[in-house]
Order: C-alpha cells, then structure tokens, then sequence
C-alpha cells in the first residue's frame, strides 16, 4: 500500500472521510463481531494508496462525489443517512455509471481488510505471517496412488 | 532463513572470459556451472539483481500485498527498474516473467514435470508442429543430472511417463485438498500422480536450503530455500567455480564483426554507463521474449532484420501454454492454503491426441491451491471477484478456504502470425525498443480449452465440488514463452541448430525457451534445463572447435 518511507498522503476532508468510511461499511459490511471495512479503519490505507498518484487522487475525490451526488438524485438524502439496502442502492447505480472506480474502491478495500489482524483472526487464517511457522501436513502416503499403481504404462512411444 | 552466499569479491572479474551468458534465470545459471565446472572462464550479465530471502513478503502478516505490487507475476504491474515494458494489448495471454538472479524460478510454483517422448515428434504422430532434432533419450542424461544438482520431490512408478532415476526428496504432501481430488480422479478412473515438484521435501545437499514447511505461497519466493530456483541451486556452485556475475547490468544489443561473428554485447552497468564486455562465444539465456527482442534490436548491414535472423523466424511461433483456470467449491473446509501452492498432484489422462475429442494434442490438469483470503476475495485462481456487499461474508464464507483449484494446460502449436517484434514507441528506461507481442488462441486451444473444463469440472464434482467456477481462457497465464528462436536442422525454416547454436552466427547460442520446437502440455522448466546442460556439454566438448 503507501509507501513507508514518505509521509502518508491525505487528501479528503473530515466530511469526505466520513463519507468514504460509510461507503466502505456498504462494501464490506459488519459480520460476526467484525466491524465493517469502514469502521475497522481501512478508509485510511485507501486513501493513503489512491491518494499517492494523480490518477488515483482524482479517482478518490470524483468518485466520493458522484457517490454523493448520485445519493442526492435517487434517494434525497446524504448516503450515511440512508439504510444499508438504499446505501445498496446507490453503490450500484454508482457501479453501472463508472464502473472503474467502484472496482477500484472494491479493490482496496478488500486489500485493507483481508490484511488486517481482526479479520485475519476472525477467519482463523493461519497462514499470517506465511513463515516462520509453516504449517504441518501429514507427510505423502504412497498408498494413495494404490488404483494407479494398477494401472499399464500408457505413455506413448515416440 | 535461507542465505545467499557472500559475493562480495566472489567470482573473479573476467575481463576477457571465454563465453558470455545473457540471463542468470533457469538456463543461464545452468550453462554457468557447467562450463566454469570445465575450466572456462564465464562471465553473465542479468538486468535485475539478487532476491535477499529477509526481503521476501512471508514473514508479514499482510504478505498477500505484495503479491499484488512488486511480486506480482507481471512486470507491467511490477514496475521495479530492472523490468522492462511489454506491449501486450494484441495478446490473448499477458506474457509474466521474473528479472533477477534467478530469473523467473524467484516467482516459480515449481511443477515439475518432463516433456513426455511424444513431445519431441509431434509432427511425425499427429501431423502438426514439427518434430524436434532430438529425442527424449537424447536429454535424459541431463534431465537426472539437472533433478541431481537442484534436487527433486516426487515418487517413480508414474504411468504416464518412461521410467525414471529416483527423486532426491519424497513428494511433498498433498494434504486434505489433494487426498479430495485424487479421490475424484480415482472415481472416474483417470490418472493421476504426485507431482515432480523442483522443492526439496527432505534433507538434500550440503544443508544451506531447508526442507519445504507448506506455508503456501512459492509464488513470492521461498525464504527458506527449499524451492530449487536458480538462485539457491546453480548460482552458489557457479560463483564458487569463479563465474563472473554482473547484476544490474541491462544489455544493448549484440554486436558482430566484420565477418559476421559475435564480438560481445553492449550493456549498461549499474551506474547506467554504456560498457562493452568482448568474447569469443556468446550464450543467450534472456527468455522467450527477451532473446528475440535483443537479437531484433541488434541490427547492422549483415543483419538488417536482426541478428542471426536471415530466416526471418526470430520472434515468430511465440507459444504459450493455452490455459482455463477451473474451481471447485465444496461444502467443508479444506486446508486448501497450507501446502506448496501450485506442485501437489496432477493428471496427464488427456496428455495425447485422440481426434475423438474435436482437436489434436492434449492437456494436462494440474492441482493448484487456494491462497489466502485476501486472493481469495478479490477473485482467487479464476479471477472471480467475491462480490461486494450484502452477500460478501456469505459468499466469502463458502469460497475460504473451500476451494480446489485446477488448472487446463493445453499444448500450443507453432504459428508464425504469433509473434515477438519491437514496439515502434515503446522503450525501456535506457531507451532500449520494448518487445510487442502479438498472439491469437488458435480454434484448436479453443476447443482443446472447451473440452478441458468440461473435464476438469467432472473431476470436481467427482471429488464431491457443490459449484464449480471456470475462466477459460486465463488471461494472465503467459508464463511460459516458447518457440521464438526454434531449433531445427535447417537454416531456413530455424533460427538455431540442434545444440542452439544460431545458423546464420557460428559463436552465438540460445538456451532459452525461444529454442523450443514444441510447447508440449507441461511446464517447461525440467526440459529448458536439461537442454541447456546438453549445449554446455557440446560446448565443452567441442570447445577447440569453437574457439575457446
């Protein structure tokens, strides 16, 4: 994500941070005792990442505003304030109108949060860190490969 | 963890060495060992550098990023300085590729299968491709010594393949997930069989590389050396034996004589300093792509078209391995992310032709892992994004880790409309041509892709999948580049002759994938470096002949 060296780019305002933690919430809502993807603080590593090239940045502040602007056609009313089927709602017609930065959003969102120790703890993924630990597996037994050992060599001669 | 040999000062810095390597990947550091083991004096130049294990992504616990960034399979994604650009808009298959000391091995799964005899007569059996000039018994000299030196996990006895020396390690486990699938298999009647896999699964060698422990991802490095990449097997004998390595150092182009011989190459040092480096052989070792591309940008009034391409075929017959990506789902969790991701079994049951199925040559289906949850959601082997919202968890809870992976490897037939050229824009950081590449699945991968999933999906719900998920073809699946330097006999219809060694420029050899005839329906790494040993031997023993 955003690169450690440097410091970390902001770019949105207050209500433009809010806003993204409530669509992020839309994106990947709460489950099992685990906050949304908006409430765990993933909206900080999107907005670090989108915010550290042009592209990115227009495609963060543009997006967060057709999002709002699209909230205001449809339903009349700011998209923190709707329920989460309006909020639905309105990231999908956002998705048909610009698909790009709805994948996007998607994107690192799901990057934020399949990373982050609670999630990673709540799916009992053993597999974070990757090493030193490894993981154990019964060694191979040759007595799987009893039906193939059966069989005639069939490879063909050339 | 793992540790690379000291260089400082090692291997001794050869100002007038005997033969120059471009490419320290899987053929490059094989050539290297074998004929600084003979007493020559080698030096070998790599653009990328050495890969330290502490840098690897393993030990964090957010390594899934970075398979996304800077170890990401593609280098148009990747970015990092030693990548180069690669035009790959009019390509059905994104061409992946690794720059470093070790070249693609540093982001390999390590299947490690053999061309089967077949492989090397396709056009005297099925009437398509061409016949290569040689044989499976020609290589299986070099085929054990290179499972010798790098070290292999397997079991003998396979069905689907001539017998063969003892693996040095027992396979790796296949756990749950590969007992489900074999069980599938076993219920239609097909083959299938542990995998060769280029990952010690035991005690082997001099103690440096430590047993695989399963943590999953060979896709991002192996941090505790049990992957035999180049890095960990050939490259610490061949510094040893005094081979000269040069890394960061991207190279020019090659350039001749007035009699139309290799003078050397020009290259850019780690400083960015144009330097030529002289010999009086000199062995390509760049890939598939990167061969081509540097002999196309090493033009002169000998070689208008390029060097060593007055057949004009250098570029042309690019092969990939047609590929469909298939995944089952199934009701219990597997311990689908522990284990070597992309080397525990496979089946060659519909490896040969039968005409029967509505296309020539065959497939393999090769079992792959699922990795973790971040892979898994944003869209996992299929590239099947878990859908945001209401439905996320629900669907994300079926999917981790329940999943079975299997991938359709067709073999690829030679067409010279599919090719490597340069891009007329497009340069690298030194202003060096980039390659474009252009391919077109052919109406035979088609239906060979079709009749493969249907396949692959039997065997699924064989081993008991409730769904099954496919993409077919696979776009980001080019990781094999085949064909675009072919070997025959005959100048005019092959660029290099039986020993690789270039028709039209009698010092110059290719070791690479671009020498293949055929792309057979494995992977290719056993058979690229057994070939490229069997070239050092030639060279070796012709060496007086050669000049050096």
């Amino acid at each position: 994500m955003a690169h450690a060296s440097s410091p970390p780019a902001t770019i949105l305002s207050d209500d433009q941070r809010a806003l993204l933690a409530a669509v992020l919430n839309c994106l990947v809502p709460a489950h099992a005792g685990t906050p949304g993807a908006g409430d765990l603080g993933v909206g900080v590593l999107v907005e670090q990442t989108l915010a550290s090239t042009p592209a990115g940045r227009r495609l963060l502040t543009d997006g967060l505003t057709a999002i709002a602007l699209i909230s205001g056609r449809l339903t009349r009313n700011d998209f923190a304030a709707l329920d989460a089927d309006a909020q639905e709602t309105v990231l999908r017609a956002v998705e048909a109108a610009q698909p790009r930065t709805l994948a996007t959003l998607v994107d690192y969102t799901y990057r934020g949060y399949y990373t982050h120790p609670r999630v990673q703890a709540a799916l009992d993924f053993s597999g974070a860190p990757a090493q030193p630990g490894g993981h154990a597996l019964p060694v191979f037994d040759p007595a799987l490969l009893a039906r193939q050992r059966e069989r005639a060599p069939f490879w063909r001669k050339a | 963890m793992y540790q690379h040999p000291p260089r400082d000062g090692a291997g001794l810095r050869w100002d007038e060495p005997d033969v120059l390597i471009v490419g320290a990947g899987a053929s490059g550091a094989a050539v290297a060992w074998f004929l600084a083991r003979a007493g020559l004096k080698v030096v070998c130049i790599d653009q990328g550098g050495w890969v330290e294990p502490a840098t690897l992504p393993h030990h964090q616990s957010d390594w899934e990023l970075r398979r996304f960034a800077d170890f990401n399979a593609d280098p148009n994604v990747r970015r990092l300085p030693e990548d180069y650009p690669v035009n790959s808009a009019a390509s059905d298959f994104t061409p992946l590729m690794y720059n470093a000391v070790g070249g693609s091995t540093i982001h390999w799964s390590a299947h490690f299968p053999r061309y089967h005899p077949s492989d090397f007569r396709v056009r005297s059996l099925d009437g398509v491709g061409d016949d290569w000039p040689l044989t499976y018994a020609d290589l299986e000299p070099f085929f054990d010594l290179n499972d010798q030196m790098i070290g292999v996990a397997g079991l003998t006895g396979d069905p689907s393949q001539p017998p063969r020396s003892p693996r040095q390690t027992p396979p790796l486990p296949v756990g749950r997930l590969g007992e489900t699938i074999a069980r599938g298999f076993d219920r239609l009647g097909w083959h299938w069989w542990a995998s060769d896999s280029a990952i010690i699964g035991g005690p082997y060698g001099d103690g440096s590389r430590a047993a695989c422990n399963n943590c999953g991802p060979c896709d991002l490095g192996c941090p505790t050396g049990a992957r035999s990449s180049a890095d960990v097997t050939y490259w610490p004998a061949a510094l040893a034996l005094g081979v000269d390595l040069r890394t960061h150092c991207r190279v020019r182009e090659v350039t001749i004589d007035a009699q139309g011989r290799a003078r050397g190459v020009l290259y850019y040092d780690a400083a960015g300093q144009l330097r030529e480096q002289l010999a009086p052989l000199v062995i390509l070792a760049a890939n598939g792509i990167g061969t081509p591309r540097l002999l196309l940008n090493s033009r002169s009034p000998q070689f208008p078209d390029g060097l060593a391409n007055r057949s004009g075929l250098v570029g042309k017959n690019l092969m990939f391995h047609p590929f469909a990506a298939v995944t089952g789902v199934f009701d219990e969790p597997l311990d689908s992310y522990q284990g070597a991701i992309g080397s525990l079994i496979f089946s060659h049951e519909f490896y040969e032709t039968d005409t029967r199925r509505g296309f020539v040559r065959g497939f393999g289906l090769q079992v792959v892992r699922q990795s973790g949850p971040l892979h898994t959601a944003l869209g996992g082997f299929v590239g099947q994004r878990v859908p945001w919202g209401r439905a996320h968890h629900q669907i994300m809870a079926e999917r981790f880790p329940h999943l079975i992976n299997l991938g359709v490897m067709g073999e690829d037939l030679p067409e010279t409309i599919n090719e490597v050229t340069l891009d007329p824009d497009l340069t690298d950081a030194h202003g060096i041509p980039a390659p474009l590449v252009r391919y077109r699945l052919s109406d035979n991968s088609t239906r060979m892709l079709d009749y493969g999933v249907a396949r692959a999906t039997e065997a699924l719900q064989a081993a008991g999948a409730r769904t099954v998920l496919a993409t077919s073809p696979l776009r980001p699946s080019g990781w094999h580049l085949l064909g675009t330097c072919r070997m025959g006999d005959f100048p005019m219809g092959s660029v290099v002759d039986r020993w690789g060694r270039a028709h039209d420029v009698p010092n110059l050899f290719i070791v690479d994938g671009s020498l293949f005839v055929t792309s057979a329906a494995v992977n290719p790494t056993s058979t690229l470096q057994a070939l490229a040993l069997r070239t050092a031997d030639y060279i070796v023993r012709e060496r007086r002949n050669l000049g050096v």
